[in-house]
Formats: C-alpha cells, sequence, structure tokens
C-alpha cells in the first residue's frame, strides 16, 4: 500500500481512515480504493447501556440455569446455589430491562417491542425470550421464597417444574445478544455469528458463578457450596480460555482484529478481558481445586475479576463493532466476491 | 412556460390523476412492485435530486462542511439526506495525479446518485422489532414514524449503509420512495427532478428490461465495463437479497462508488447462531452438573 500511496500526487486519492489514524492497513484484507476512505455502513449507536445490559442479563440467564441443576441434583447441600441463584435471576430481570428501555431513543414507546413477533430479528426474539424469562424468573423466585418460608415441599416442588422453563428461557437469555450483534452488517460481529452467543454463553456462566460465590462467602455458605462454585469457577474459566483463544484466532485470520488491536480497546481487551476476567481466574481457582487448599479471600478476588473481565468482554466487543463497521477496507473485505 | 396539455384537463383541481404515466411512463398502482434504476453513466452530478428530495420530504440542512476531497459536501446518506451524490475523480490511470486531458465518456469523473436500495427481502425490515418497518403495497420499504421507538437494531442490519437514527425526535430514518407521491399517482421527486433520467422511477420488470438494453446498448458502443448492479442475479443481489428495487449501472467495481460487491442477509445467520448458543449453554449445564455433584 505505502509503493502505491506515495506514487499519489498532492491531488491524489485521500488515504484510508485506517492509513489516517496511523493503523497499519496491511491488516485488512482488502487493498483496493475505498471512496476516499469513507465508511460504507453505519455504526450501531450501542454503548455502556447496552454492554451493562448483555452483562446483568448474562448473569440472569446464566443464574437460572445453575439453580436449576442445583436443585435437581436433589443434593440438600446445594440448596443454597438454587436459592441464591433464583433470586440473583430474578434481581437481573428487575434491572435489565430498565438499561434496555434506557438505551431506546423513544423509550416510552418501549412496549411497542411486544407489537409483533418477527423470527429473522434476534431483538424481538430477544424482547419475548426476556418478557417469558422474566416471568418465569420471577415465579420460580417466589415459590422459592415461599418454599423457605413456610417449609412445605408443594412449593418447592413447583418451583422445581417452573425451573424448567425458566432455564430453557435462560439459556436464550444467556446467549441471543450474541447472536443478535452477529446477525448484523458489522464486519466483526457479522463474521462471529457462531462465536459470540458461545462466548457470551460461557463468560454469562462465569459471571455468575463468580456473582454466586461472593453471595456465598458474603452470606457464609457452607465450605461444600464454596468448594464445589470454585470447581465449577475453574472449569467454566479453561472453557473460556479456549472459547476466547478460538475466537481470537477467527478473527485474526479473516483480517478483522484491526479494531481490537487500537487504544484504549486493546487495553480494555488484554488486561480487562484476558487479564482479569480469564487469566486470574483461571490461576486462583485452577491452582485452588488441583491442591484442594482454599482460601476465601484469593476466592473472592478471583469473582471479583471474573465480573469485571465479563464486564469488559461486553464493551470491548460493543466498541470494537462500532469501529469495524467505520472501516471500509473490512467490509469490503468480507462482501469481497469470490 | 409551457403546460402539459393535459394539466389544463383538471385546471378545477389542479392535480393530475397518475402524473407518474406522464412525467415516467408508467402508472402507479398498488400490489404491483416500484423502484429506481439509477443509470450513473448518465449522471452530470447536479445534485438537482438531493434538493428535490429534501424540498419534497422537508428534511432538514445538514451541518455545512466542506469534505475538501471532491464535489461530494454531501458526504453519506443520513436520516435527513435520502439522495446522496458520490463523485469519484478517476486519477489511477494517470499516476495518481489529476488528468490534464478530458476522456470522452464520462470526463474523469463517475458520479452516482446513491439512495436507499429497497432490498427484497430487506435487513432493515427483518430486523425491525416493532413492525414498524413495512413493505408497502408498492413494493418498497418504509419506517412507519408513529410506531419506531428508537432501539435502532435496523441501522447496523443495513449492509448499505443507509437507514439511521436522528437524534432529536429518536427515529429511524431513511428514503420512502415517496410513498405519499405514489399514492397520489406521482413519480417521486428525485426521479422527476432529475434532468438526464439518470435517475429512472418504474415498474420493476419495465425497469430491468430497460436497464438490461441500455447495457447491451453501452457494450455494443464499446463500453464493456458497463453491468448493473442489484438487479437479479447480478452485483448487489447475493447471499440471500434477491434484488434491490433500487438498482444501478455501474462501469467500475462496487467499492469506488462506496457500494459493497456481494452482499448478505444478516437473518440467514439468526438460526445457526441461536442454536450455536443454547449447544453451548447445553455444556455449561453439563459442566455445572459435573461440578456440583460430589465431593
Amino acid at each position: 500500500m505505502e509503493s502505491l500511496n506515495s506514487e499519489r500526487a498532492p491531488y491524489g486519492r485521500q488515504p484510508k481512515p485506517a492509513e489516517r489514524r496511523g493503523v497499519d492497513s496491511t491488516r485488512s484484507g482488502y487493498q483496493g480504493e475505498t471512496y476516499y476512505g469513507q465508511p460504507v455502513l453505519k455504526p450501531s449507536h450501542y454503548g455502556q447501556l447496552i454492554a451493562s445490559y448483555l452483562f446483568i442479563g448474562g448473569i440472569a440467564g446464566a443464574s437460572q440455569i445453575i439453580a436449576t441443576i442445583a436443585d435437581w441434583t436433589g443434593d440438600r447441600r446445594n440448596r443454597f446455589i438454587a436459592r441464591a441463584g433464583r433470586y440473583l435471576s430474578l434481581g437481573g430481570m428487575i434491572v435489565a430491562p430498565l438499561f434496555l428501555i434506557a438505551d431506546l431513543r423513544t423509550p416510552e414507546r418501549w412496549y411497542n417491542m411486544l407489537r409483533i413477533f418477527r423470527r429473522t430479528s434476534p431483538m424481538s426474539i430477544g424482547s419475548w425470550t426476556l418478557t417469558a424469562f422474566g416471568g418465569l424468573s420471577g415465579i420460580t423466585a417466589l415459590l422459592q421464597f415461599l418454599g423457605d418460608r413456610r417449609r412445605r415441599p408443594p412449593y418447592r416442588r413447583a418451583a422445581r417444574a417452573f425451573g424448567l422453563p425458566a432455564t430453557g428461557a435462560g439459556a436464550i437469555v444467556a446467549t441471543y445478544t450474541g447472536t443478535l450483534l452477529g446477525s448484523t452488517s458489522t464486519p466483526l460481529w457479522a463474521r462471529a455469528s457462531q462465536f459470540l452467543p458461545a462466548l457470551f454463553g460461557i463468560s454469562a456462566a462465569a459471571t455468575s458463578t463468580a456473582a454466586l460465590t461472593l453471595a456465598a462467602h458474603a452470606s457464609g455458605a457452607s465450605r461444600i457450596t464454596a468448594r464445589r462454585l470454585e470447581r465449577l469457577a475453574a472449569m467454566i474459566a479453561a472453557i473460556e480460555f479456549l472459547a476466547s483463544a478460538a475466537l481470537d484466532r477467527h478473527w485474526e485470520r479473516a483480517n478483522l482484529a484491526a479494531p481490537l488491536k487500537e487504544t484504549p480497546t486493546a487495553t480494555a481487551y488484554r488486561a480487562g478481558y484476558k487479564g482479569l476476567g480469564i487469566a486470574v481466574p483461571l490461576l486462583i481457582h485452577g491452582v485452588s481445586v488441583a491442591t484442594g487448599r482454599r482460601s476465601r479471600r484469593a476466592s473472592m478476588f478471583a469473582a471479583a475479576a471474573t465480573l469485571i473481565g465479563g464486564y469488559f468482554l461486553r464493551s470491548v466487543i460493543v466498541h470494537a463493532g462500532r469501529d469495524s463497521a467505520r472501516r471500509p477496507e473490512d467490509y469490503f473485505q468480507v462482501t469481497a466476491a469470490d | 412556460m409551457s403546460v402539459h396539455p393535459k394539466t389544463l384537463e383538471h385546471t378545477e383541481s389542479g392535480v393530475i390523476p397518475q402524473e407518474a404515466e406522464l412525467t415516467a411512463g408508467t402508472t402507479i398502482e398498488p400490489g404491483r412492485s416500484y423502484g429506481f434504476f439509477t443509470d450513473t453513466t448518465l449522471c452530470i452530478g447536479c445534485k438537482a435530486c438531493e434538493v428535490a428530495c429534501k424540498e419534497w420530504n422537508e428534511l432538514p440542512a445538514e451541518e455545512f462542511k466542506l469534505t475538501g476531497h471532491s464535489y461530494d459536501n454531501t458526504g453519506a446518506l443520513s436520516a435527513t439526506t435520502w439522495r446522496h451524490v458520490t463523485f469519484v475523480e478517476k486519477v489511477s490511470e494517470t499516476n495518481g495525479a489529476r488528468a490534464t486531458n478530458l476522456q470522452p465518456f464520462q470526463s474523469n469523473w463517475l458520479m452516482m446518485s446513491d439512495v436507499c436500495k429497497h432490498c427484497s427481502p430487506a435487513p432493515c425490515l427483518e430486523s425491525c422489532p416493532t413492525g414498524a418497518l413495512f413493505r408497502t403495497e408498492f413494493d418498497t420499504v418504509v419506517v412507519q414514524q408513529d410506531i419506531c421507538n428508537g432501539c435502532g437494531y435496523c441501522v447496523p442490519a443495513c449492509p448499505f449503509g443507509v437507514v439511521e437514527l436522528n437524534v432529536p425526535d429518536g427515529k429511524a430514518h431513511k428514503c420512502t420512495l415517496c410513498y405519499d407521491r405514489l399514492k397520489g399517482g406521482l413519480e417521486p421527486a428525485c426521479a422527476k427532478a432529475c434532468p438526464t433520467d439518470s435517475i429512472q422511477f418504474g415498474e420493476l420488470s419495465a425497469l430491468h428490461d430497460r436497464a438490461r438494453k441500455r447495457v447491451e446498448s453501452l457494450h455494443a458502443q464499446g463500453r464493456s465495463d458497463a453491468y448493473l448492479y442489484g438487479a437479479p442475479d447480478t452485483a448487489g443481489a447475493t447471499n440471500g437479497i434477491d434484488r434491490l428495487n433500487a438498482f444501478f449501472l455501474l462501469t467500475d467495481r462496487p467499492e469506488v462508488y462506496n457500494l459493497p460487491p456481494e452482499p448478505s442477509l444478516p437473518s440467514r445467520r439468526v438460526l445457526p447462531s441461536l442454536l450455536t448458543g443454547l449447544a453451548t449453554m447445553a455444556g455449561i449445564a453439563i459442566a455445572a452438573i459435573v461440578a456440583l455433584v460430589g465431593e
């Protein structure tokens, strides 16, 4: 590209935006002409509100799954996890839609989301799933509360039964957000439409486990509860390590990783997500599970790091996607004729 | 000023029924498909389309600025700019410098009046959760302003960067293909204003025939680089997008005009992506069972 550029006289075509920003444009597979470096696409307006929703919605969805499994194991020692998971799920579902509505540019018309159902729109699928999941989370949490209060088995059995559909809806809530981003024309997201729901789901499980860990330590739950949560956190951290490495490799091969390498995104991604969100919990939980020597403080530190890292993941993906949409060379690359 | 004889028949109302028959040679009836054929070889870059669009649709002016790269000071389509003329100066053959000799054809400049493509199927419409975006009886795609809640999901869904959220009113906006004019039997404002007939409005199948003949004629004149973008089975109508109801005749690569060579329909990715997510959570559930059972 440099040789082509140097041939250009003062009146020649403007440099690509990537070159203007001082970024190596060879990171894109497209080396041809652009229209004065103008973006082809319009970036989404999504920012911290949506990143917060992705984070909280993920925790709510995954908490319901973990709570249901904890309940269905039939092990009395998992009761704390089932109870906390159900309350966490309800709490998340009270807060999460507020972020979504706040992000609307005409928030007083939020109910138009439930005006139709459109199966081609992940936003529509998500709106209806959130509605169902919100209701189911409320019911399971209420039954949990009544079961704890009155100590009657029918409430517990009903909570267990309602937990099943709630788990199904929770699995969609924890992952459809990746589909939502993937089903756009934004190159970074569109090319990762199979990876994003997986990574968001895994991170949802990690952050949910972290929140449950903090709750367990804060309320003085039994040692077996802490041990089991630590084991789960270690397994998920290992899965997340592999999944995020696979996604990085995929973006690198597709020549779309440039927006993730610009500051401050690069710092947030590497230090915030990879460091705090994956490396720290993997190391602490891993050592703890492997040696069997647990430290309450270290475990809480790792859980807090997981939560911060999980937020960084959502924020980085949202913002890097917007940068990606502004790069015509990236879009021309993914829409190139064979 | 001369008056078309047919207007005299309607001096009472001042309205000519099916005026488009006189100005565009087509009647406008619900149930048929209408669109634009934009022949870029005829565009002289006068921007009358931009002005006519702003005037008819009462769109506010953009912030005044000079881009500094060409006569294109509009920049891009936006929530309040629904026609945009691109100006591409051909400099590559002259070693990066401005040409000193004028080419007989297109005089070293490529100009194209860009507009919403009214895709079929339309990614913006498919992504809209409220049903604000709908397909009209004229097979065009319109945002219903009284329903849109400004979720903004249509914006990244559009493969051409057309639809945009307007900050002051918080709704998505784009070209309506002059839905109100079509209802009244009028040709869209931009097409009517175009002095060279670079923008041609009409019934789609008729436009496709006319466009193919134009390509043949240009090829016969030695312009073998002319091709259609957005007509069925051409560049632009790819990967699930069957056709663009506003299609183009181009003479250089699509990228030169800021158009993607082979755009894709985002909704095709929905089901595989959702299933991947669910499969992942099934895996997570298994991990949870393993972790929560046993000492």
